[in-house]
């Protein structure tokens, strides 16, 4: 414990602090709460980005939930999204990084060419992924059709869009997944190894009784945070989906919708009911994996 | 031990074929931006160029990408800049000072981080566009001048240091302020640069806010101007896979320098606080 310091230097120190927390208060008040508060009464009303717009209760929500195929499909793509996406590249990702931690050589290459696509901005990530699967003079479709002799159109049959835009993300998202996950093996003492190597523990054994529980917390937090982001997923919808028509349909996702209604149909009131859904899509999930965190995490 | 020398050539085989997938689109992306237009789309295809033709960057170069470039380096070292001045001064008030309602006042301000970034682009623009920023440069970073995680992290690198650091610059008759810039900022080089490179990577590759915030030619970023590509019928991917190269060689150097720090920044935030 510190020895109590006179009243006058504690009360500089304060101000001090305060001072020093000005800018951030100051940017979270305008950029956070202001916004957040303003969504939820933009939600309620018909603003247009003119104006402030007339309070018309819940008549957005209620058009949104019964008269708009395309919110619909917004919300049912980007769970189809978020849920196709970000398991497989968990699940990937604690492979991998199992594999590097098993005291091999050049983990340290192996670990910075995995990371590497995710320092690729998404614009370029969508734009390159767009020619290799184009389906007449994309790469992958030039293998598939000398192996099997198929070209599949995954970027424009509307049946594959959302199965190609998961690869995509899973294939940008990998790396960031296995820093994490190898981060967390290697804080993993070696004694638990060695007594379950005397106790005669194959190495399926030792993965399930040490490693998987050791790393669950980490398991956890990305699943929390790495769903929240995939949630926030906009630029590979906005550059594969082109500006209209069915492709855009297939796989436009709740902020897309968003940015579409807000920003281009001027909607803005509509828009903010949109992100509102959002926002209690995101809370619901979050609160059920905290609800579950107790059954399979370990601390 | 001949066992274990073949198991860990199985290893090596599948983590190979797993670099091989990451890295087949960035070779493929480099490899097209040297193909003519014509010899990008010929049937059968060339996987390496028979003639190597420059260009697509010439036409990159025609189209001024000079100016997204500025632009980018310009908003990323504002975005840079502005986050981690504010976020150290506010993280070494709740790491390193006392005053009443801290832990409410961080309490509150973590729990921000809840809220999903695009929920508030709306009010968000309209602050941006009542402040006058609508397509400026300005109104990229103004939005962006703070932000909450990374005062989280510096915080907790903050807290690292010892009490007898302020106490021996007390008796010495340091302010807070001396204390903060002569040596929590020095001593925190390492994480100071790990937060700089996270938030780098953000505001050089962030495409929404600057697609909303900046409509005049003038004003386009690279992501923005690679974001012009996306019209479903563009053919012309000798060009397009140079312009993407050119928009992401930066980061790849920048990534190869400071190769280190963004692990680090990774694992600093993947830990729990």
């Amino acid at each position: 414990m510190r020895v109590k310091k006179i009243s006058k230097s504690k009360k500089k120190e304060a101000c001090t602090a305060y001072i020093f927390l000005l800018p951030l208060l100051a940017g979270v008040v305008m950029f956070f709460i202001i916004p957040i508060i303003q969504s939820f009464y933009y939600s309620l009303t018909d603003y247009k980005g003119i104006g402030s717009g007339s309070f018309i209760g819940l008549k957005n929500y209620i058009t949104l939930f019964t008269n708009d195929i395309k919110f619909m499909a917004e919300a049912r793509n980007t769970l189809v999204y978020v849920f196709g996406s970000i398991p497989v590249t968990i699940f990937l990702a604690l492979l991998i990084a199992n594999l590097l931690n098993s005291s091999i050589r050049g983990v340290g290459i192996y670990r910075v060419i995995y990371f590497l696509p995710n320092v690729m901005m998404g614009a370029v990530v969508a734009m390159v992924w767009k020619w290799l699967l184009n389906s007449r003079y994309g790469l992958l479709d030039a293998v598939l059709d000398f192996l099997f002799g198929i070209r599949p159109a995954w970027l424009s049959d509307t049946s594959l869009t959302m199965f190609s835009m998961c690869m995509i993300s899973v294939w940008s998202g990998l790396g960031y997944c296995i820093v994490i996950i190898l981060a967390g093996l290697q804080s993993i003492g070696t004694t638990y190894y060695e007594a379950a190597k005397i106790d005669g523990a194959n190495a399926f054994q030792r993965f399930t009784h040490i490693t998987f529980p050791m790393v669950t917390p980490t398991i956890f937090f990305l699943l929390i945070t790495r769903i929240i982001a995939a949630f926030n997923q906009f630029d590979l919808v906005y550059m594969l989906g082109g500006e209209e028509g069915p492709v855009q349909e297939s796989i436009r996702t709740l902020v897309f919708g968003i940015f579409k209604s807000g920003f281009t149909e001027y909607r803005m009131g509509y828009a903010s009911a949109k992100a509102v859904i959002l926002f209690l899509i995101i809370m619901i999930i979050t609160f059920f994996q905290f609800l579950g965190e107790k059954k399979w995490v370990n601390y | 031990m001949r066992k274990e020398k073949m198991m860990k050539g199985i290893i090596h085989i599948i983590l190979i074929s797993g670099v091989f997938t990451m890295l087949l689109p960035l070779i493929w992306m480099i490899i097209t931006s040297f193909k003519s237009n014509i010899e990008a789309v010929a049937i059968p295809m060339t996987i390496f160029p028979k003639k190597w033709d420059f260009s697509g960057y010439i036409r990159v170069w025609e189209r001024n990408i000079i100016r997204p470039y500025i632009n980018t380096i310009i908003v990323s070292a504002g975005i840079v800049i502005c986050q981690l001045v504010t976020a150290s001064m506010a993280a070494y008030a709740f790491a390193r000072l006392d005053f009443p309602g801290k832990k409410w006042l961080f309490l509150a301000i973590v729990s921000m981080l809840m809220i999903p970034q695009h929920m508030t682009l709306i009010p968000k623009y309209r602050i941006v566009s009542s402040m006058g920023l609508v397509d400026t440069l300005a109104g990229v970073v103004v939005p962006n001048f703070i932000s909450i995680s990374v005062t989280f992290f510096l915080r907790q690198g903050f807290m690292g240091f010892p009490d007898e650091l302020e106490d021996a610059a007390k008796i010495d008759g340091c302010s807070h302020l001396k204390i903060f810039t002569t040596m929590v900022i020095p001593l925190s080089k390492s994480i100071l640069t790990a937060m700089g490179i996270m938030v780098l990577l953000f505001a050089w590759n962030d495409l929404l806010w600057p697609t909303i915030c900046l409509n005049s030619e003038k004003n386009r970023v690279l992501s923005t101007f690679i974001g012009l590509c996306k019209g479903q019928y563009v053919t012309d991917y000798g060009y397009l896979m140079a312009a993407s190269t050119c928009a992401v060689l930066p980061m790849i150097i920048v990534y190869a320098i400071f190769q280190k720090a963004f692990v680090s920044s990774i694992t600093l935030t993947g830990i729990k606080g």
